[in-house]
């Protein structure tokens, strides 16, 4: 009955501003649905089993809709999970500039540099609307040093890809850790610490 | 996944007395349940879950918190005394089969509300497990409605039926409910086959023949807000689509809510007492927190919205008022979401051993719960208080301006908003004070009482030229400044490790008057200055030198801005900070 570690879910966070289509690109993932006349309220956490590169996995998907105001609370949601969609969408310019701060958030509550996150530029099927042109996508995502895709929740284009993608930079960022834990023996198993922990800057209040 | 729904399924239908072999695939749903029988065996105390404690019989919910009824005087009813529990329990099943399925989130919304509109399969979710008292009061809903609407052609919504009685009714049993002829009844169930109303009459309630009443009138807990929003101008036919479909969803979200809080009380928590070996008092506090709070408090709340839901038309649904009644008790919510860091900590470390492991999988499957762990369900009310006032705007905007809910949805979408940000913001207060307690404690050389007895925030720090006259003694230093809303801390930088710093001296910001100083020569140190502002106190004298302007005007406004800060910590919330703080420092 047990599972092994290995097999324990991958818990995505799907984070964003208000409005920029996180529940929908959730339930276009797990229910392939889009919901158009209204915002739809969803369950809050999901489960689904995929495969990605012929390997079966286990992905619990959190939707954070309606944290955006409420920091502490999003920041508990931070703090479980394993990997993390950064969605804007590319018709709102607003949600563009609220990238770098939750990137910087996820940054401190992990207190990592390097975590497996996506940027993810939703609503590109809105290209007459757009506000946000795939370079500025790019480079933002260049500079923050995470993957940057563009997808649509209501043409369901690149949705599975994004959610794949991030599959992937969950199990080698874990993979890696695991080496890490492996070849250091002085720190110990169950505390798992991490060469690439972030080094405390200053010894002061954030 | 397939497991998942046969195991569930299976011990529903267990539950409910029907025959495993109504189910699709008979050959594999007995080994599956072979193999939840032995998951079962291995870490629950199989003993515990006797019938008489009925895995679904919900009915204990309201019995266990009696304070639930107080909101809404409507009790229960007991079971019809000429049933037996079989015959109640098939009546239970029946219904439940015929309830209309889930809405699948791949069909669009429905907005019909056909009472034919049955599913016949023996499909059987988690959904589908609602509690007791629920499904009792959804079918009086929806069967008082329809009785009613054919016989008095009326569509306002009906809660509770007004009867009058044709003959005299003595009562032999304790539970038949006695009346004269002519007395007004107000009927509460009428779902019993038996041809037995459920009702109440003079303080007294209880099971009578429906063939010795009439039914005079229904009153409606909404006000029939008909005369104004029949008006097809006001409110055209796709907002009210839109506006039935935003209350059907908030709704049927918040049954969901109450049955997953339902669950995890009685379901996890209850379970936990039974295994004091393996959970100490301090360990289950440590993880539920007060659950069973929300748990009272979402029961009166859904009771309240079911009454104002009006099945025919959900659209003129009164729906603000619920949650204006309930605000001041969303209070609860605040240990919990405070609690929430030792919770995940605590589930962490217990969850890594597998008896742990195994007990929470088996609570899990015996109440039918999708496939989530346990940390994923308690996270679920910090989810919930945040969709209030999404779900509530969502309704507010296809509210036209005649409509009677329209002024009690603002108000109650802006106290729904009130109260998550009143949450957090006692959450950063809690936060910020373990932040200081955390700095204090990393300063080498501290004296003094602890920060935190009166300061809970810090506003600024930053690095300045300080010039000192205290007594007789002079001195002149570099020093870095921490500005807390009561307390200004004076600290050097350790020489052994810049990162870390030593305490200097603390200064009491109510003891001392703050004083800009030009630029040029200064009078008390005799020394020439550039943007320095001071510090004077009885016998004591600081001049600060900031490096430039800028930040002296910043350190200027922010001596200011002080009288501006939101409330100070409370004592309970600085107890519950450092408890907290401790109690993760232990499990960790």
């Amino acid at each position: 009955m047990v599972r092994p570690p290995h097999q324990n879910p991958f818990k995505l966070v799907v984070v964003g501003g208000g409005g920029v289509g996180k529940s929908a690109l959730t339930i276009q993932f797990i229910q392939r649905y889009f919901v158009s006349d209204y915002d739809p309220t969803i369950e809050d956490s999901y489960r689904k089993q995929c495969f990605v590169d012929d390997d079966i996995c286990q992905l619990e998907v959190l939707d954070t809709a309606g944290q955006e105001e409420f920091s502490t609370m999003r920041e508990q949601y931070l703090r479980s999970g394993h990997g993390f969609l950064i969605v804007f969408a590319v018709s709102d310019k607003n949600s563009f500039s609220e990238v770098e701060q939750l990137h910087k958030l996820i940054s401190r509550v992990k207190d990592r540099d390097d975590f497996p996150i996506l940027l993810v530029g939703n609503k590109a099927d809105l290209e007459t609307d757009r506000h946000v042109l795939r370079e500025e996508g790019e480079e933002m995502a260049r500079r923050l040093h995470v993957p940057y895709v563009e997808c649509s929740a209501k043409m369901r284009m690149n949705v599975d890809e994004a959610f794949h993608h991030l599959v992937r930079l969950v199990r080698r960022y874990q993979q890696s850790e695991r080496q890490s834990i492996d070849s250091s023996k002085e720190i110990p198993v169950n505390t798992p610490m991490s060469p690439v922990r972030r080094k405390k800057k200053n010894c002061r209040i954030q | 996944m397939d497991f998942e729904c046969d195991s569930v399924s299976i011990v529903a239908s267990i539950s409910l007395g029907l025959p495993i072999d109504s189910l699709p695939n008979q050959g594999m749903a007995v080994q599956r349940r072979r193999s939840l029988v032995e998951a079962l065996r291995h870490s629950i105390d199989m003993d515990s879950f006797s019938t008489s404690h009925g895995i679904f019989d919900i009915r204990q919910i309201l019995d266990q918190h009696p304070d639930i009824d107080i909101a809404v005087p409507i009790k229960l009813p007991p079971l019809p005394p000429e049933e037996n529990i079989e015959a109640f329990k098939q009546r239970a099943a029946s219904v439940r089969l015929r309830r209309r399925p889930k809405r699948s989130k791949s069909e669009p919304l429905s907005t019909t509300d056909s009472d034919e509109d049955y599913d016949c399969s023996p499909h059987i979710s988690r959904i589908d497990c609602i509690t007791e008292s629920e499904w009792n009061r959804r079918s009086l809903n929806s069967t008082t409605s329809s009785m009613t609407h054919s016989s008095t052609s009326s569509t306002s919504s009906l809660q509770s039926t007004l009867a009058e009685a044709i003959s005299d009714h003595v009562a032999v049993l304790s539970d038949e409910l006695p009346f004269a002829r002519g007395d007004t009844i107000t009927v509460i169930d009428t779902t019993s086959p038996s041809g037995l109303w459920y009702g109440t009459c003079r303080d007294s309630h209880g099971w009578f023949p429906a063939s010795y009443v009439t039914i005079i009138s229904s009153t409606s807990s909404t006000d029939s807000s008909n005369d104004c929003v029949d008006d097809a101008n006001n409110f055209p036919e796709p907002m009210r689509r839109q506006r039935a479909k935003a209350v059907e969803e908030l709704l049927k979200t918040e049954r969901d809510y109450v049955q997953l809080l339902d669950n995890l009380v009685h379901g996890f928590l209850e379970q936990t007492h039974r295994r004091a070996d393996l959970f100490p008092r301090d360990t289950v506090d440590s993880i539920f927190c007060n659950i069973g709070q929300l748990l009272g408090l979402h029961v009166r709340l859904l009771r309240q919205l079911e009454m104002s839901l009006d099945p025919l038309r959900p659209e003129d649904s009164m729906i603000g008022g619920a949650f204006l009644r309930h605000k001041q008790h969303f209070t609860v919510y605040a240990p919990y979401c405070n609690n929430r860091p030792l919770s995940c900590a605590k589930l962490a470390n217990l969850t890594r051993q597998p008896i742990y492991h195994q007990f929470f999988d088996a609570c899990r499957l015996l109440r039918g719960m999708p496939h989530l762990s346990l940390e994923a369900f308690l996270l679920t009310p910090v989810q919930r208080i945040c969709r209030y006032p999404l779900q509530l705007q969502q309704i507010y905007k296809v509210t036209p301006a005649g409509h009677a809910d329209r002024h009690s949805l603002s108000c109650a979408v802006r106290a729904m908003k009130e109260v998550a940000c009143q949450l957090d913001e006692r959450r950063r207060r809690i936060e910020s004070i373990q932040a200081i307690s955390l700095w204090q404690s990393s300063l080498h050389s501290w004296k003094g009482p602890d920060l935190i007895e009166k300061n809970s925030l810090l506003i600024k720090s930053g690095d300045a030229m300080c010039r000192c006259v205290a007594g007789g003694n002079h001195w002149a230093k570099q020093i870095t400044l921490f500005l807390f809303d009561q307390t200004l801390v004076l600290c050097k930088k350790d020489v052994f490790s810049r990162n870390s710093f030593v305490f200097k001296e603390r200064i009491s910001l109510s003891s001392v008057s703050l004083h800009d100083v030009h630029d040029g020569k200064e009078q008390t140190f005799h020394v020439s200055v550039k943007n320095s502002f001071r510090l004077v106190g009885e016998n004591r004298h600081y001049l600060f030198s900031c490096p430039d302007a800028k930040a002296k005007e910043e350190w200027l406004r922010s001596f200011s801005d002080r009288s501006q800060l939101p409330p100070p910590a409370t004592a309970d919330e600085k107890r519950l900070a450092l408890s907290t703080m401790k109690l993760l420092r232990i499990s960790n």
